[in-house]
């Protein structure tokens, strides 16, 4: 049961001299970096800088190879991969599978790292499912099948499963990529309400200026720097790193708005 | 006395309406099946080439299991007949059905792919090498040499090589599954059918057709232990896998971020099956499609989940094998055909609508 389960409430993460090297091309070069673990973290760079490499590495997809990582001191080698589905929710890409789960189903099985063997569902487990897909809207589809959905749909009956995980820190691998901008809002407000600590991995800067505590910047592997939105999203670094001219206002609740210009081409 | 709770808990929660239906639909399911496997073995035991009727059958079983040996008003000829010869090859073809089955399932789950079989992925090739190996040796070296055993190591070295040819990488696609299956399969076959003909007088050799196709005439009482505990004993295990079997289904990086260590459990599922696979082919030879065609339908009607889908994929399975046993008992006035080709005349159609058709997925 759900109330006995001695829950990991993470703190920071402390990533030591990460290093991923794959078919010769070094994805991350000595990555050291310490990521605070109770707030909404935006992880941003260009395509290939090894945003999702690192996350696959906190999520135990690629195996560590060289470096180390502590969730709250303890390095991630120590900790069992139930115990750590236990308190970590991961929403990735996912591919779309070849299976006919109905969207109850799926959402039921974000009970999985609670269950033994034999172990039958109880009134607890419905509930919490029952109360996740009512959260992500997908209540009154439960019985549909998950392959008859549309990709939004799709995507969040998978958000449904992570909650129904319970999970006191989620991580985000890019799961707005395929959205349009409804979906991507509706999914980023529905879990920065959850009031847990996040890392998400995000393209659009402006949903990561209004929605992120704390954005890390990475370029070529390396983490360039961090900081509130306000002070890292900036025109220069934006030109830095994405090589973008670029207008940046303040909100008049306080969070950095990007108005991206087009560059000037050949001789001024 | 816990089902009628679940499923009234269920109701409270309206939208899972579905699941409260399947479940109540589902009571059922297994009994009635188990009930009708039964009839259906009592009268695969009755029809042949003597007839006997219902009763006496039952009347021979009943008189056999409360220890006496004769039955009063049925000739001793007919005893033997039901209880030496029909009634082990019936629990053979039973339990060699739910064990393919079983297989099947088993294997579509670990490599993600509705199309892994035993047979069509070349593991029952690779077992009958084994087993060939293991009665050519035997009779060289003049000791039994454990045929099950050696049919393990067979259907091992067939399991990994079809996993590293497909490239074993981050999703087997479906063709290089297939073409890799093909390779090993063929190339078993061959190396099997080598040594039978080479050794065509070992003693214990089966002909090339009993390897190739399959057959549950052997079946004897004192072989009966070793398939129907190992079928038995994987049965109740596996249904304590069920949620990590649908984790399976997610896919590999949604299984591992449910705390399942997927490559270990695919691992060990794989061996486990190239052990039944091994010891159901060295007992009765290459009986194919069974694991494909059975998981296949029970998935059209009970969906992907495996907790209602491997009891009904145990029970059909062997339902299923008992009726294509009987069939190949009585379709041929002169004699046995053997049951593979019954199996594969039923399986190839099904195999190619899967490989070629829109429907290539673990639904219907």
């Amino acid at each position: 049961m759900a109330d006995n389960v001695k829950k990991l409430r993470l703190h920071e993460i402390r990533i030591d001299g990460l290093s991923y090297t794959v078919d010769n091309a070094t994805i991350l070069h000595n990555l050291s970096v310490t990521l605070p673990a109770d707030r909404f973290v935006g992880l941003i760079g260009p395509n290939g800088c090894g945003k999702s490499t690192l996350l696959k590495h906190l999520y135990r997809v690629l195996p560590v190879q060289q470096g180390v990582i502590y969730f709250d001191d303890v390095p991630i080698s120590a900790i069992s991969l139930g115990e750590a589905a236990q308190c970590i929710g991961v929403m990735g890409q996912f591919h779309a599978v070849q299976f006919d789960f109905t969207v109850w189903q799926v959402a039921m099985m974000g009970r999985t790292p609670y269950k033994k063997y034999f172990d039958e569902d109880t009134e607890e487990d419905y509930r919490i499912a029952a109360e996740a897909l009512r959260r992500v809207g997908m209540w009154e589809k439960a019985e549909r099948s998950f392959l008859s959905l549309s990709g939004g749909e799709q995507q969040r009956v998978m958000l449904a499963r992570v909650l129904t995980q319970e999970p006191t820190y989620l991580i985000l691998d890019e799961p707005t990529n395929h959205l349009d901008i409804t979906y991507q809002f509706e999914l980023l407000s529905l879990v920065k309400d959850l009031g847990i600590g996040v890392i998400a991995a995000l393209h659009d800067l402006n949903l990561a200026a209004m929605f992120c505590d704390e954005v890390v910047v990475m370029e070529k592997g390396r983490v360039v720097t961090m900081g509130p939105p306000n002070a890292v999203l900036t025109e220069n670094l934006i030109q830095r790193i994405y090589g973008v001219p670029s207008v940046v206002s303040r909100h008049p609740e306080g969070y950095p708005m990007i108005r991206y210009e087009r560059p000037s081409h050949g001789p001024a | 006395m816990a089902k009628a709770k679940v499923a009234a808990s269920v109701k409270d929660y309206p939208g899972t309406r579905l699941q409260a239906h399947l479940q109540t639909r589902y009571s059922w399911v297994l009994p009635g099946l188990t009930v009708f496997l039964f009839i259906v073995m009592i009268g695969a035991i009755s029809i042949g080439s003597t007839m006997i009727s219902g009763s006496d059958t039952l009347r021979i079983i009943a008189a056999k299991l409360g220890g006496y040996d004769e039955v009063p008003h049925i000739a001793p000829a007919l005893v033997d007949i039901v209880w030496d010869l029909r009634v082990p090859r019936v629990i053979l073809a039973a339990t060699v059905g739910a064990g393919l089955a079983l297989a099947g399932v088993i294997m579509q789950a670990s490599v993600q792919n509705p199309l892994a079989e035993p047979f069509i992925l070349g593991i029952a090739s690779g077992a009958s090498v084994g087993a060939v190996v293991a009665i050519l040796l035997g009779d060289i070296i003049g000791v039994s040499m454990g045929l099950p055993l050696w049919a393990f190591f067979g259907a091992l070295g067939a399991t990994l090589s079809v996993l590293a040819l497909s490239g074993m990488g981050r999703r087997i696609s479906t063709v290089k599954l297939v073409l890799a299956g093909a390779v090993v399969s063929a190339l078993c076959t061959a190396l099997s059918n080598f040594i039978v003909y080479m050794a065509a007088d070992a003693e214990g050799m089966q002909s090339a057709a009993f390897w190739t196709m399959g057959s549950l005439a052997d079946a004897k009482w004192e072989r009966l232990l070793w398939p129907v505990s190992v079928v038995a004993l994987m049965s109740v295990y596996f249904l304590s896998q069920v949620r990590i079997l649908d984790a399976m289904l997610l896919g590999e990086d949604i299984a591992l971020t449910l705390g399942i260590n997927v490559h270990r459990k695919r691992r060990w599922y794989m061996a486990l099956v190239a052990l039944l696979t091994g010891l159901l082919v060295a007992q009765c030879g290459i009986i194919g499609f069974v694991g494909l065609v059975i998981p296949h339908m029970a998935r059209s009607i009970w969906g992907a989940g495996h907790k209602r889908l491997l009891p009904v994929v145990i029970l059909s399975g062997a339902l299923f094998l008992v009726v294509a046993d009987l069939l190949s008992r009585i379709l041929l006035p002169a004699g046995d055909l053997p049951v593979g080709i019954l199996t594969a005349l039923l399986g190839a159609p099904l195999f190619m609508k899967l490989l070629f058709g829109k429907a290539n997925n673990f639904g219907g």
